[in-house]
């Protein structure tokens, strides 16, 4: 096995590979730019390189900056994450050139997928189902316009070299249409450097479930069943779960097969993921995700497997030595994505520093994050913080888990989607499985409680109360400092002295 | 003394008194004890209402605060009596509808409006980045734009003021 591999990455996801890699015996290098100096992903590698300034480009995205740091530190491979180089042809390809193992897919796989025209077209002639519409680049509106009044609205918008729900627009009406080209191709174009559009048909209340698979160098290839991630906010995933409650063992031996095929037909190996929409029983190829994904815990959950090891694993050479038919699955497993955002203002992005911290803990709840007090969440990386996941013994038990898991979780100094996430796992709609990638605008979720309100209202009245007290005791100047003494001090001594007296 | 607390749609008075060393919290017709005690001084705390205990979380945002209980979350504005009586000496009134502001920090990459222009609520006034999602940004009223504070390229802040609106003429 390697001795020492550098994760080309940061956040909870570096953590995340960090952490079995300990587990294996193996050491680790961590890059980081200026600001993530004090990171956890920093701290707690074996080794650490600073790569550059915050600008991703700079540092993150700098393939050769990445490329020098596994050199100077005898790292043997790299694990990209996700993002960042993870989908990168020319990473992929970098490592190979510098006699670096890279922990994912050959570059000529990354390349077939990568292009999310190509990868339909390979598809197709692959036999695998794909959704109906252009699979060719649009040169301008004018093509739109036909061919969408051709499949009929409502369509969607997608960058070729898309990924992360950017440069997408769902377009309903053609009247629509002009401005959602514009500014979905100013998206791409800024995002990828590429702002090439295509156009495919709207699903009718479509399912996103997608297939993990996972293929050794030596042509063995499983799948690990799929998840289901139709519960989106800007076209990103916000609650995952698995198994979908539409796919059976029938469905599920389908599915698995077609994306085994997919995965087979462009030579890919490592992990991987075939996304499929479903929509009334049937399903279509989507895209193929050539790395590990954000929400690749709940298939550990269920599966009983590391997918970081075995990545590990088939990277260094090892054949897979087990087959389908040990692929067992049991139990319910569902992750919510805690983000920096704010679902009461269209999910924008928040900022600020987390100084008020509870993560949830106890039976069957896996966080996997990287927040720690005085963390300075900004603008210039991913909005994601953790990710809470539960295991269940079936689907109303894990619900009923993570509703207790979101109840304990506060991350405070920036707005999170965790409150929005509680009051999707309390509808009637997620509950009895009603879920496409159109809930979020569909369902009319459960308001807040009554009676939390009021506590809130008691709550900030007392906090008003007691800080005008605290004011109050600063103003006489009683504690030595007078003024310099910071509030919260003043304020906690004020209540320490009522409780003892 | 009384507090005037608006959340969301919801207003409510409540009035909390202090007897010896207990402090109640009165609602309408019910009535409290509450025990509040701070935690980490980082914004946590123990609040209990009767025989109800909660754990709250608190963060002041400006004049406002952001409360959060077993995974909920309230924004919620708190008046005194006496800062009630002093807003309404002063007559303050809300902000007209006519200034749109941004709700994040961001980069302007287009304005598809100039000064002079008719818009309608669902018009598109500028496109501004925020990592790297394009988010239209619409009038949100109808009207006449009278004055844009900002210029493409520029690199604005959460609450920078984009574009007023001027009232159609009656």
């Amino acid at each position: 096995m390697f001795q020492k591999i550098l994760i080309a990455n940061r956040g909870e996801i570096a953590l995340r590979v960090l952490r079995t890699c300990r587990e294996m015996g193996i050491k680790t290098v961590a890059v980081y730019s200026e600001p993530d100096r004090t990171a956890l992903h920093v701290r707690l590698a074996d080794q650490a390189v600073c790569i550059g300034p915050a600008a991703p480009r700079e540092s993150y995205l700098n393939i050769q900056k990445v490329i020098d740091a596994a050199r100077s530190t005898g790292a043997q491979a790299i694990h990209p994450g996700y993002g960042f180089l993870s989908e990168r042809e020319a990473f992929s390809a970098a490592c190979e050139e510098a006699g670096i193992v890279f922990i994912g897919p050959p570059p000529s796989a990354i390349r077939a997928m990568g292009d999310k025209i190509s990868a339909r077209q390979k598809m197709i002639a692959a036999g695998v189902p794909v959704v109906p519409g252009i699979a060719e680049p649009l040169a301008d509106v004018a093509v739109a316009e036909r061919e969408a009044a051709r499949i009929g609205y409502p369509v969607m918008l997608k960058a070729t070299a898309g990924g992360g729900g950017k440069g997408i627009r769902i377009v309903e009406r053609k009247e629509d249409l002009l401005g959602a080209f514009t500014t979905a191709s100013g998206e791409a174009l800024s995002s990828f450097g590429d702002g090439r559009l295509y156009l495919e048909k709207y699903l009718v209340a479509p399912r996103h479930i997608e297939v993990q698979v996972l293929a050794d160098a030596h042509g063995n290839c499983v799948h690990f069943g799929e998840r289901e991630c139709s519960i989106q906010r800007r076209h990103q995933k916000l609650v995952e779960e698995t198994p979908s409650v539409v796919v059976d063992a029938e469905m599920r031996r389908k599915m698995g097969a077609v994306a085994v095929q997919a995965a087979q037909s462009i030579g890919y190996r490592n992990a991987g993921t075939i996304e499929m929409l479903w929509s009334q029983g049937e399903f279509y190829f989507l895209e193929m995700n050539t790395r590990l994904q954000v929400e690749h815990p709940i298939t550990e959950m269920v599966c009983g497997v590391d997918l970081v090891r075995e990545q590990l694993r088939v990277a260094f050479g090892e054949p897979l030595g087990y087959g389908q038919e040990a692929i067992q699955r049991h139990g319910h497993a569902i992750e919510v994505r805690i983000n920096a955002e704010d679902p009461e203002h269209g999910f924008v992005p928040s900022t600020g520093t987390i100084q008020n911290l509870r993560l949830p803990g106890g039976p069957w709840v896996r966080v996997d994050s990287a927040v720690y007090r005085g963390m300075k969440v900004g603008l210039d990386y991913d909005s994601m913080l953790a990710k809470v996941i539960v295991w269940g013994h079936d689907r109303p038990q894990a619900i009923a888990r993570m509703e207790r898991a979101l109840m304990e979780l506060h991350i405070g100094g920036v707005r999170t989607g965790a409150p929005l996430a509680l009051r999707v796992l309390r509808s009637k709609e997620f509950q009895r499985g009603e879920t496409d990638t159109r809930f979020l605008e569909r369902v009319a979720l459960p308001p807040a409680s009554d009676r939390f309100v009021e506590v809130a209202a008691i709550a900030t009245a007392v906090h008003k109360h007691l800080s005008g007290q605290r004011r109050s005791l600063g103003a006489q100047g009683e504690q030595s400092g007078g003024d310099a003494m910071p509030a919260w001090l003043l304020m906690g001594r004020r209540d320490g002295m009522r409780r003892w007296s | 003394m009384k507090y005037f607390v608006k959340i969301g749609e919801r207003e409510l008075e409540l009035e909390l008194v202090r007897e010896g060393q207990s402090l109640f919290a009165v609602l309408g017709d019910r009535r409290f004890e509450v025990e509040h005690a701070d935690v980490d001084r980082l914004g946590q705390s123990m609040l209990r209402v009767g025989p109800d205990a909660y754990a709250v979380s608190m963060e002041e945002e400006g004049e406002r605060y952001r409360v959060s209980i077993a995974g909920e979350g309230f924004t919620v504005e708190c008046d005194d009596e006496r800062e009630r009586a002093a807003r309404a000496l002063s007559g303050e009134k809300s902000t007209g509808g006519g200034l749109v502001e941004s709700i994040m920090p961001g980069i302007v990459r287009a304005l598809l409006v100039a000064e002079g222009d008719v818009v309608a609520p669902d018009t598109t006034l500028l496109i501004l980045e925020a990592m790297k999602m394009q988010n239209e940004i619409k009038a949100g009223a109808s009207g006449v734009v009278s004055k844009i504070h900002v210029a493409v390229g520029a690199a604005i802040g959460a609450g920078a003021k984009l574009v007023e609106i001027k009232p159609p003429e009656a």
